[in-house]
């Protein structure tokens, strides 16, 4: 291939990716521009110009893509540096789980006819399995209305120090409501095997416990929804989290959490059948939204500042 | 281990000359240029710099208002010829005057390394 004709295909490759009012003047400069280039390889070199010399060149000059980005404005950012993995992660992570409920259906019924399966599968992907992907879609068009209110009003995205409390402070009447409410609760519970039989009409058969659970698997709770309560009391007393109150909180979250899931799968927790029917899914997703806010409490817990190796002596708090 | 390589890649020189690429160009075109003749101008006085690079920014400064062009036909194919406009003298002074305050902060800052 003649030099002038790669180099003329180059330009063409660069230039087709600019906006069109640009082509044409680009392309005729750019053109212009790499012949000179070319022209002065072939002069030093002391040879006329040839494919390989052109290839040379352009391959320095860099790939066609880069060249016409190079030539554009530079525009904004749509998803952060500081943003792109938690994106990656979060829409992964939404496609994943959407996909994993709906999936099983698919392979879990029985087949009808042979190949059932298979057009189940296509009728999936055709709904939920493409339709998963609703969730990046969201977070893109969010990302990209953030991104232009930053562009467009850069001081939007300065910083301000937060009016609210720490996130170590406490809402002193809030949580004091919290744990009393809590008590109540907690003292409704314990106490329903000696005031449930004296309650009015049927609520003394529907709210009965198995004895099973009242007692072998009940008692289990009280030491950990104790321990949990103290904490919250400690956390009252002082005012604010600390590093031992933060962590018993979270200990105790676990095991009791643990308990709470033990439950819904270790036989029945009501003597009456609908009764137990109605309450293990109800605990389940206490336990499934509580396992979520720990887990966020846990990793907001690493992420925390701590003194380096050896330094004993902290900058701040 | 990145920034490692980087460095052994010679990226922070790097870095450096491409923060004074703007006014190394702007300084060579108070008298009209076309593109080739500026990089030849610019390396025959110590600044190399890639065509690949050099190019594209004379259109982008130009699109800033820096720069005004013209074709031009003399001796050879027609060529674009660039040179400074208003703003673009306009913020070469400026860009100068930072330049050399920036030279004498620097050099103060190194001598007192070196003691």
């Amino acid at each position: 291939m003649d030099a002038k004709a790669v180099i003329a295909s180059y330009v063409d490759d660069v230039v087709r990716r600019l906006p069109r009012r640009q082509r044409s003047d680009v392309g005729f400069e750019l053109r212009s521009l790499l012949n000179e280039e070319l022209d002065g390889k072939s002069t030093d070199a002391g040879r006329p110009a040839d494919e390989a010399m052109a290839l040379a060149l352009l391959h320095a000059f860099g790939a066609p893509k880069a060249v016409s980005a190079r030539y554009r404005p530079p525009g904004f950012t749509i998803i952060e540096p500081a943003h792109s993995q938690a994106f990656a992660l979060w829409s992964l992570i939404g496609v994943a789980v959407q996909w994993a409920l709906t999936l099983p259906k698919v392979f879990g019924a029985p087949e009808a006819f042979p190949g059932q399966t298979f057009s189940r599968l296509g009728a999936w992907w055709t709904s939920w399995g493409l339709g998963a992907f609703w969730l990046p879609g969201v977070m893109v068009v969010i990302a990209i209305i953030a991104a232009w209110i930053r562009h467009r009003w850069p001081r939007a995205d300065a910083w301000t120090p937060r009016r609210a409390p720490g996130r170590d402070s406490v809402n002193r009447p809030l949580l004091a409501f919290g744990l009393a409410a809590w008590a109540v609760g907690a003292a409704i519970w314990v106490a329903m095997p000696w005031y449930g039989p004296h309650l009015p009409g049927p609520l003394p058969a529907v709210f009965a416990f198995d004895d099973g659970f009242l007692g072998a698997r009940g008692p289990w709770l009280l030491p950990f929804w104790a321990g949990q309560f103290g904490v919250y009391a400690m956390a009252l007393v002082d005012g604010r989290w600390r590093v031992l109150t933060r962590r018993l909180s979270l200990a105790f979250g676990a095991a009791l959490y643990g308990v709470l899931a033990w439950f819904v799968v270790a036989g029945p927790i009501f003597r009456n059948r609908p009764t137990d029917a109605a309450a293990k899914p109800l605990l389940a997703v206490i336990v499934v939204v509580s396992l979520i806010v720990e887990g966020v409490r846990l990793y907001r817990e690493q992420g925390r500042i701590r003194p380096p190796h050896g330094v004993t002596s902290s900058p701040g708090r | 281990m990145v920034a490692e390589r980087e460095i052994a890649a010679g990226k922070p020189e790097l870095e450096l000359r491409r923060g004074v690429l703007v006014l190394a160009v702007l300084s060579q075109l108070r008298a009209a240029e076309y593109g080739y003749s500026l990089r030849q101008a610019l390396a025959a006085r110590g600044m190399p710099i890639e065509e690949g690079t050099l190019y594209p920014l004379l259109r982008r400064l130009e699109g800033q208002g820096l720069l005004v062009s013209e074709w031009r036909i003399e001796d050879g194919p027609p060529r674009r010829y660039y040179r400074l406009s208003a703003t673009g003298e306009g913020l070469y002074r400026d860009l100068t005057a930072s330049w050399r305050g920036l030279v004498a902060t620097m050099g103060k800052l190194l001598d007192e390394g070196d003691r």
